[in-house]
Order: structure tokens, then C-alpha cells, then sequence
């Protein structure tokens, strides 16, 4: 039952004393019996009639499931009698036109799992509330709460574990044909020419999901923007540089090299998910530039064939950069602005819950994670996150958080397009540039 | 009546000669003996390709077949051959993990309500159109056929809307009531054909009988109308069955999910390639659509042609 | 899904018969007592298909980007639909989509129906296993033949490795130049087996005198064929072709679960672009003006082939 919380019966029978049980094995049993009275409803304090009734937390389901988000509602509904928490999963590519539906349909919507993206372009319409005088800020790194906030204000609390595309790599074929982790693109090839002669393959991406090719290009343009790839972004965005400086190109061609120098397997742009994993767990292909949620599955699912471990990217010129990957911290937890004044301190006193240390302790024991957003929290213990939290600093949060999506899309597209050899760099560059430019005549600004 | 009419009415003059004559000659076991000669070669011939059509189109089924019969990894090691050992108990970790039970009954309560509410306001809205002769009845009819390939992906969000107004959100109605209206331009109209060509004595004779619209519709049209309904039943039924999009956009409690919508929850959230229990997941959700075709396939053949066939 | 599923059996189309039979007649003409047999279905089909059409057709005047409140900008959204290569790509994807499983759809089912018809040991089983697949869900296919696909442990490779042709493996679905010929091909499999059932209902339309008489003429079976056979079966071609190319306009589903347009938007095909607008860029306004061209076009079609059809009948086939 574990395997599958959204659909198993435990997300809807569990009640308080199986919930506690099964806290107990995970060893945060001591955490949570302190912690739920406190968010118990006397909590509420001075609300002559605190709200009963259904709370909906909305989120957004994407690739690696949040097996702790069931349980910890479970756990809120139990300490709060009277509040029946529920929790609706849009798929995370389909979100914002099923939110938008159920907002137009007026559905009931309390709080908000959100990433960075969305959350920028929530905060720019004020659909959610700002959270500036949350209490309990302190809580939290200080460098979590940064892409979060947007034209001055905080408009969420983040939420889960920073962390990010790492490029994982399979360390059993790598020793099998007495090879290392390359950290130059000579080296990759090197590594690639030998794996290939053994019928392995150096990259496996599911290439068929569009919206999976741009962390290539926040991986590349890291390095060829000389580590300066936030500051280039909100540049080119504000008018201050374009999209087709060279900076940029040289960026989208070095995606373009990897599939030159036949670096992917061959079959790339059929893969989905599900497909592009199975390859790097059965051999066929080594490296992977995925994000380190599926660490903690992968790792329990250990082999002697595969032995998972991960770089970053090697370095792809011969300038002096340092090797930088894409991320983001956690996700964000926010409350739409449209909420009706009795269910708002509900919906904000979950947002405190969700959020508290105790709640994240549980999340990450569950999830697994690199470096928990909560300051007082320490790393899961399992070795990919504890040697990520090592390069942390090297984290650089999803560019696309700040794009247009206009520019998101033909950023997808282009980028397919010329791994399939079908655009040179330049010409998608020139496309990036039209289309932001077209932007701001229409009146588009980028907004810090 | 008219269809056959078509057909009479499409022979070449020299064809119906030839009708004519031939109708004057005995027939049967006095074929040319060059025909009789080369009937076993034409016979094989027939079957090498129907059999080679066959096994294209088996081919999907048995792959999957075998592939739920198999370990993970021997999947992995050949994942197009049978399953040799065979490895049975995919079908048991589908049933438990995947939560067939459960979906299936979903499906059932969606799909059998759909068919009956579907069966229910066609079969009398078409014999309105049909029968009736009132203004406004060809206006109506073409309401309903115009919308027969309009994917519903187009409309959705607004539907959604509607659907959530009419508090039928999280619900099978909700489910039930669209699916039905889907479903209904394609009933209404092979309805319709079906009941044009019901003899115009029959509904007199109950007519002098002295029975109204409703029985004459109930005791006669109805009894005689069963190809057709199996016809309807069975595209309704492959249609609610199957469909996916509606029910993702729709349905967001887990307990309420459908089967198609709960497999591919189930294949997306596991987020690891368990091919073997996926295809054994399939194999139990494809059964009872199969099971519901392969009972009512007579019937449903008999209805699909009777349009054409019938005079 | 619901698009797929429509599909319609020979038969009269708009005009009805109208018999003059004095018995009927009274309760025939009562208008209004035809109210309540017509209520619940006109309602269902107003409120859950018309009612959201005619929304989608005024959002189509808006810009909406779901985080913006609506602004109003006329045709707007038409004027970029027009100019935007996007959807001319997208239909000429569906003119190839039709010309191909029109041509393919009507072959092979004829030729098997053919085969099919007359005495012959396991025919109803040969017909039975051949309309499988249009009960198969698109899920299931989606699976299926991704797996077939599949560049590294596919069945398609692994038979071109065995034959001999190893040098013809490929990605079939992630290569632009054969992903929109791989799906067709899926689509021929589903729907074949359909049109097969069509085609066999006419061909016991035909009276069996009418090729015996024939052969004794001295007609071999190939004249026999296109003499008789192909002439007399004209309506269900008619029918035939109808179903194929609404099929091929409208198509969504096989593609979603295949391969969701891509790869370099060499399987995108209208649905999929007004899908991917309003899902995946949230181009609301826009995606709901495509949809309502997709609308007109999609009615046009069928206005123009039902047309074609209902007068079928009377034409001569001489």
C-alpha cells in the first residue's frame, strides 16, 4: 500500500492512532505527538468560532509522487476535529488550466503547493495572499525564501527540500568497464566512446516530454554566461541584453553538441518517464540529468547492476567556470487571495503546520531530500542527498521561473527541434528574441 | 424500403440482365468446372491472408498477454517473446496494488449508466424524429448529428465549469451526464435510421389495436428494435468504458477514480517501468469490455448493418 | 474516448420517409406531445454539449491567460490563429491523416471483407478477432505500442533484426520523419475491423445470382469485382470514406498517447495544438478560437460529405 498513497485506502481511512503507527516505524512518532496538540484547535486561540468544514490543499502531481502530503493532512484533520482536509492533484502540466477552471466554476480552493513558475505569476495577478508578516520566518533558510519573493513581497513559505537536475550516473557500469566520472566534455566522450563499444548508451532523457529539454540549456548556459546565468536572465528579460547574444547561443548549441556527438541514446525522443528511468536501470544508458527526487526510489531499488551515483555536469568549455545546476527550493505553500475570511485562518494555520519542522522532518524521512528548506531540519541520510548537499551551493534556481511562457514554449520546442538537427542555435535564439520582443510591445515587464 | 431500394436502384442496366437470366437458369451446383478446379487454391489463398491480418492484429494482444506473464526483468531480457517461466502473480499484485476492485466498479457504475440513460433518452428522442411530424424536427435532428466527431478536448474547460455549478464534480453523475450527452448525436442518429425503416404497417396495426404512442413504442417498436439497441449498448458502453480525459479532469478523489483513469494513476505515480503489472493490469481492465462485446456481437453486427441491409 | 467512438452505421441521413398511412398520422402530427419523448435527451445535449460549445465560442474573443482577468480583443485571436504556422502545420498533418487512413481503411477492409464473405470455416471468429482492437482504450494502446515502437526493446526492431533488415531499426515514434506514418499505421489496426463489418453487411447486400450469372458469362473474378462487387458497394464505401476522414480531422486520442504531438511537431495535428494551447501554454482565448475554426471545419466536412452521401443513393451507378 505504501507503494501507491494517492489512490491506496490509506489516504482516505487512516485515521489518528494507524497514522501514529505508522509514524512510529518511520521514527518521527516523538515529533508529531508534541507537535499535533499544539496544532490542535484551542491553537486557534482567540476566533470566538473557529471553521469546520472541508480544507482543500491543492497540488500539483508531477514526476516523483509526495508520498508524505497524505499523511500529514491525515494528521491535521485528526488534531483539528471538525476539519476534513482534502487534497485534489491536478497533473503538474495541465495545472494552471484545471485551477483555472475550478476557480471560474468557484470550487473551493484553500491552499496552495506550488513551484516557483507558477507561484511568480500568481503573485504578479495578487491571486494569492503575501505572507510578509508570517511569524515564523525564521524557520526557514534565508536563501529559500528568495524565489519566492517577488516585487518585494513573500507570497509564500517554501516547503519540502532544496535540490535539483543532477546528472546521475550508474556507478556499476562505469566500474565494470574500469571507468570514471568524467569531469571534461573530452572526458565524456571518452567515457561515452568506451561505454558505446560495450552497446551502452552515455544519456538516457525522456526526450518525448517536451517541457523536460530546457534544464539541458539552464545546465550549458550556466557555464557559458560564466556563472551568471540568473543575472544574464533578468538582463536579457528587463531589455539590458538579448537572447541572441552570444552567451546564450553558444548555450543552446552546446545542447545541440551532445546530440552531435550521439551522446543520447537513440531512441531519445521517444521516451517518456517511466522509459527513459528503465534505461538507466538496465544498463542501457549511464548518465541521466534528472532531478534528485527519484534518488531516494532509485537507490532502494539498487542492483549489482546498477549502483547509482551522480555528478555535475563536466565542464563543457575551456574558460574557467564552475560546473552549476538547476533547481529550486522545495515547493512553495501559499493561499489564494480569494479565500473567504472564515476559512482564511484555517487555511493559513495548515500552511504553518505543513511547514513546521516537525511536519518537514516527516516529509523528508518520507521523500527523501538534499537540504530541507527548514533551517533546524538535517538532510535525509541517504548518500546521493547527503553528497548533494555538498555542491548546494552550486544550485541555481530554474531560469523558466522567471521566463515569459511564451518564451518557455519556444525555448521546448526550439530546443527539440535542433537536438533533431532540424535548427541551428542562432536561429533559435533569433526566434527567443522575436518572441520577447513581440512581448513587450505588447506591454510585458519583468518585475524583480 | 429505401436502403434497398439503393441497391436495386444502383445496378447497371446490363447487371440486371444478367439478374434476370441468371434467376431463369438453375443455380448452385452447376458452377463452371474450371471454378470447382481452383476453389482450394483460392481457399488457401484466402486463408494465408486473413490469417497473416489476423496476426497483425493479435500480435499487440499476445505481446501483452506475455508480457503480463513475465518477471520483471525477464521482460527486460525479452520483452517480445512468451513468458517462459510463466509468472502468474503480476495478476495478483495488479489486483491488490492497483486497486482493479475498486476501479472496476467505478467503471461498471459509469459505463452501465451511461448505456441505460443513453438507450433511455435516444431511443425516444428518435422516435420523435422519426415518427413525428411537427416544425422544427429536421432543426433538431441536425442539433444532434452535427456534433457526431466533436471531440469533447475542445469544450472541456467550459464543461468543467458546468459540471462543478452543477455540484457533480468528484461525482460519477458527473461522469455519467456528459458521457451521455457524447454519446447521444451518435445514438440518436443510428436510431433513427433503424426506426425509418420499420414497417409503417406494424405501428398501424398497433395503432388499430388502440395503443398509444408510448405502447406502441414499449410493445412494438422496442422488442423489434434489438439489434439496434445492441448496437448502441456496445459503442456507449467501449465509450464510458474507455474514456480517460473526461474522467481526469473531472475526478479527483482516488475512490471515485475509473479504471483507465486509475491505471494510468497507478503506472504514472509508481514512476518506475513495472511493464509485467502494468500489462497485467490491462489484461483484467480489457475482460469485461471484451466480455460485453463477444456476448451482444451478433446482435450488435445485425444492428450496425441493419441500416443498409434491412428491406 | 468520446471522438473515437463516433462512428456510424449505414442509413439514411436527414430526409425521413414520410409514410402516409392514415393510422399513424394523428398521434404523428401532435407537436406537442412529442415534447416530453425529445426533453431529457435535447436537455443532456444542450446543457453538457451545446452550453459549453457556445462558452468556448465567446472566450474566443477574449484574451485569457488564466492568471489575468479577461480582456476582450475582438478577433483577435482569429487574426493570430490564420497568420500562425502552427495550425496550417497541424492541418496539413490532418490532410495527410486522412488521405493515408482513408486510402488504407478503405483497401484493406475491402479486401478483407472479400476474403471474409461467402462460406469459409472460422469466419465469424476471423471477424470477431478483427474488431478487438476498436474495444481496445487508448490507454492500453498507448502502451502497447510505444513498447511496439520502442527503439531498444520493441517488437518492430526486433522483427526487422530478425528478417534481416537490421539496418531499417529506428525510433519510429521519435524521429519526425516517421512518427506521423507509425501512428497511422496504429490507426489502421484500430479501425480496420470496423469498416471490415460494414463492408460485409454490403456485400450480403449484393444478391449471390448476380456473380453467378456473371462467371457464366465468362467474367473472371477480378472483372467480377470490379464489375458487381466495387459498383454495388459504392453506399458503403460512401460510409466508409465519411467515417475515415471525420476520424482523420478530429483525431486526438491515438496521438495524445503516443506521442503528444511531438516529435518537432510532426505528429501535431489540430486537436493536439488546440489542446496543448489551452493545457500546456495556457493560451485559453486562443486555444478556444482554434477550437471554434476546428468547429466550423469539422461541421463543414460533415455537412459537405453527409450531403455527398444522402444523395448517393438516388445517383446512378451506371
Amino acid at each position: 500500500m505504501t507503494a501507491n498513497p494517492f489512490t491506496a485506502t490509506d489516504h482516505r481511512c487512516v485515521n489518528r492512532r494507524t497514522f501514529f503507527r505508522r509514524s512510529a516505524k518511520a521514527g518521527v512518532l516523538a515529533g508529531l505527538a508534541t507537535l499535533a496538540p499544539s496544532f490542535a484547535r484551542s491553537s486557534f486561540g482567540q476566533s470566538a468560532k473557529p471553521y469546520t468544514g472541508p480544507l482543500v490543499l491543492v497540488s500539483q502531481s508531477g514526476a516523483a509522487p509526495d508520498k508524505a502530503l497524505p499523511k500529514l493532512l491525515d494528521a491535521f484533520s485528526a488534531a483539528n476535529p471538525g476539519v476534513a482536509t482534502k487534497l485534489i492533484l491536478y497533473p503538474e502540466e495541465k495545472f494552471v488550466a484545471m485551477y483555472t477552471a475550478a476557480q471560474a466554476a468557484g470550487e473551493q480552493v484553500d491552499v496552495l503547493m506550488l513551484n516557483g513558475q507558477d507561484l511568480r505569476r500568481y503573485a504578479m495577478a495578487n491571486a494569492v495572499l503575501p505572507f510578509d508578516d508570517v511569524p515564523y520566518k525564521a524557520r526557514f533558510l534565508p536563501e529559500a525564501l528568495t524565489p519566492f519573493t517577488v516585487g518585494g513581497h513573500l507570497w509564500g513559505v517554501p516547503n519540502g527540500a532544496a535540490g535539483g537536475f543532477v546528472v546521475f550516473a550508474n556507478r556499476a557500469l562505469l566500474d565494470r568497464h574500469k571507468l570514471s566520472l568524467p569531469t571534461t566534455y573530452d572526458e565524456l566522450k571518452q567515457v561515452a566512446a568506451a561505454l558505446s563499444q560495450n552497446g551502452v548508451h552515455a544519456f538516457t532523457h525522456p526526450g518525448k516530454v517536451v517541457y523536460m529539454w530546457p534544464v539541458w540549456f539552464f545546465t550549458t548556459f550556466a557555464q557559458t554566461s560564466g556563472n551568471r546565468s540568473l543575472e544574464r536572465t533578468a538582463e536579457i528579460l528587463s531589455g539590458k541584453g538579448k537572447f541572441t547574444d552570444s552567451d546564450v547561443v553558444e548555450g543552446i548549441d552546446l545542447v545541440f553538441r551532445f546530440s552531435r556527438d550521439h551522446l543520447f541514446s537513440p531512441g531519445v525522443f521517444g521516451l517518456d518517464f517511466p522509459n527513459a528511468q528503465s534505461e538507466l536501470q538496465t544498463g542501457k544508458a549511464c548518465f541521466y540529468l534528472f532531478h534528485d527526487s527519484i534518488a531516494k526510489p532509485l537507490v532502494e531499488a539498487q542492483s549489482p547492476d546498477l549502483q547509482l551515483d551522480f555528478m555535475l555536469m563536466p565542464k563543457l568549455m575551456d574558460r574557467p567556470v564552475t560546473s552549476q545546476y538547476p533547481g529550486g527550493p522545495g515547493t512553495v505553500l501559499t493561499v489564494p487571495s480569494r479565500i473567504t475570511p472564515e476559512r482564511k485562518e484555517a487555511a493559513l494555520h495548515l500552511v504553518d503546520f505543513l511547514s513546521s519542522d516537525a511536519s518537514s522532518r516527516q516529509s523528508l524521512a518520507i521523500n527523501g531530500g538534499a537540504v530541507p528548506v527548514n533551517a533546524q531540519v538535517s538532510p535525509s541520510d541517504n548518500p546521493i542527498y547527503q553528497k548533494e548537499k555538498g555542491e548546494i551551493s552550486k544550485m541555481v534556481t530554474y531560469l523558466d521561473w522567471f521566463y515569459p511562457p511564451e518564451i518557455t514554449k519556444a525555448l521546448q520546442e526550439g530546443l527539440q527541434a535542433g537536438l533533431a538537427g532540424r535548427l541551428k542555435a542562432e536561429a533559435l535564439a533569433g526566434t527567443l528574441q522575436t518572441t520577447l520582443e513581440r512581448l513587450q510591445a505588447n506591454g510585458y515587464h519583468f518585475a524583480t | 424500403m429505401r436502403s434497398s431500394g439503393r441497391s436495386g436502384a444502383n445496378l447497371p442496366d446490363v447487371q440486371l440482365k444478367s439478374s434476370t437470366a441468371s434467376s431463369a437458369i438453375p443455380l448452385g451446383r452447376k458452377a463452371p468446372a474450371t471454378r470447382s478446379l481452383r476453389r482450394p487454391i483460392a481457399t488457401a489463398v484466402r486463408y494465408c491472408v486473413l490469417l497473416i491480418a489476423a496476426l497483425a492484429v493479435v500480435y499487440p494482444f499476445f505481446l501483452m498477454t506475455a508480457g503480463s506473464l513475465k518477471s520483471d526483468s525477464g521482460f527486460m531480457a525479452d520483452p517480445v517473446g512468451w513468458a517462459r517461466p510463466a509468472h502468474p502473480e503480476n495478476y495478483r499484485l495488479a489486483w491488490q496494488e492497483a486497486r482493479i476492485p475498486r476501479f472496476t466498479g467505478n467503471s461498471l457504475v459509469v459505463a452501465a449508466g451511461t448505456v441505460l440513460l443513453t438507450l433511455g433518452t435516444a431511443s425516444t428522442a428518435a422516435f420523435a424524429l422519426s415518427r413525428g411530424r411537427f416544425p422544427g424536427r429536421k432543426a433538431v435532428y441536425l442539433a444532434f448529428v452535427l456534433l457526431l466527431t466533436i471531440p469533447v478536448q475542445i469544450y472541456i474547460i467550459p464543461l468543467y465549469v458546468i459540471v462543478v455549478r452543477a455540484r457533480l464534480a468528484d461525482n460519477l453523475l458527473g461522469l455519467i451526464l456528459p458521457y451521455t450527452a457524447g454519446n447521444l448525436p451518435l445514438a440518436v442518429f443510428l436510431f433513427k435510421t433503424y426506426f425509418d425503416q420499420l414497417p409503417v404497417e406494424l405501428l398501424d396495426a398497433a395503432r388499430m389495436d388502440g395503443c398509444g404512442r408510448l405502447m406502441t413504442f414499449w410493445r412494438v417498436v422496442l422488442p423489434l428494435s434489438r439489434p439496434i439497441l445492441a448496437t448502441v449498448t456496445i459503442f456507449t458502453f467501449v465509450q464510458a468504458w474507455n474514456e480517460f480525459f473526461l474522467a481526469l479532469v473531472f475526478i479527483h478523489n482516488p475512490d471515485l477514480q475509473t479504471l483507465p483513469l486509475g491505471l494510468q494513476a497507478f503506472f504514472v505515480n509508481q514512476f518506475e517501468t513495472r511493464f509485467p503489472q502494468l500489462f497485467a493490469t490491462l489484461v483484467l481492465s480489457i475482460g469485461p469490455v471484451l466480455a460485453v462485446y463477444l456476448v451482444l456481437q451478433r446482435q450488435f453486427i445485425a444492428g450496425l448493418t441493419a441500416g443498409a441491409v434491412k428491406g | 474516448m468520446r471522438t473515437q467512438a463516433v462512428k456510424l452505421s449505414p442509413g439514411n441521413v436527414g430526409n425521413a420517409p414520410s409514410p402516409r398511412a392514415p393510422g399513424t398520422r394523428a398521434w404523428s402530427l401532435d407537436g406537442l406531445g412529442w415534447v416530453p419523448w425529445l426533453a431529457p435527451a435535447v436537455l443532456l445535449l444542450g446543457v453538457f454539449s451545446y452550453l459549453p460549445i457556445l462558452v468556448e465560442a465567446g472566450l474566443s474573443l477574449f484574451a485569457a491567460d488564466g492568471f489575468s482577468p479577461l480582456r476582450f480583443v475582438g478577433l483577435a485571436n482569429f487574426r493570430e490563429a490564420f497568420t500562425n504556422a502552427d495550425l496550417w502545420t497541424a492541418l496539413a498533418n490532418n490532410g495527410w491523416y486522412a488521405l493515408a487512413t482513408v486510402t488504407g481503411k478503405t483497401c484493406l477492409s475491402l479486401l478483407l471483407a472479400v476474403l471474409l464473405h461467402g462460406p469459409l470455416r472460422g469466419r465469424a471468429l476471423f471477424r470477431s478477432l478483427f474488431f478487438m482492437p476498436v474495444v481496445l482504450s487508448f490507454v492500453a494502446i498507448g502502451v502497447l505500442w510505444t513498447l511496439i515502437f520502442n527503439y531498444n526493446y520493441g517488437a518492430m526492431n526486433a522483427t526487422l533484426a530478425i528478417v534481416g533488415l537490421g539496418d531499417w531499426r529506428r525510433d519510429w515514434l521519435g524521429t519526425p520523419e516517421t512518427a506521423l506514418p507509425a501512428v497511422i499505421a496504429v490507426d489502421l489496426w484500430k479501425w480496420t475491423g470496423f469498416h471490415v463489418v460494414i463492408y460485409l453487411a454490403g456485400l450480403q447486400s449484393i444478391p449471390p445470382e448476380l456473380h453467378e450469372a456473371a462467371a457464366l458469362d465468362g467474367a473472371n473474378a477480378f472483372q467480377r469485382f470490379w464489375r458487381i462487387t466495387v459498383p454495388l458497394l459504392k453506399p458503403f464505401t460512401a460510409v466508409n470514406v465519411l467515417l475515415s476522414s471525420l476520424g482523420a480531422f478530429s483525431v486526438f486520442d491515438l496521438i495524445y498517447v503516443m506521442t503528444q504531438g511531438g516529435p518537432v511537431k510532426a505528429t501535431n495535428v489540430a486537436m493536439i495544438e488546440v489542446y496543448l494551447q489551452a493545457f500546456q501554454f495556457n493560451q485559453f482565448g486562443y486555444a478556444a478560437a482554434l477550437s471554434v475554426i476546428m468547429l466550423g471545419l469539422i461541421a463543414a466536412l460533415s455537412g459537405a460529405l453527409l450531403w455527398t452521401f444522402g444523395r448517393q443513393p438516388s445517383g446512378r451507378a451506371a
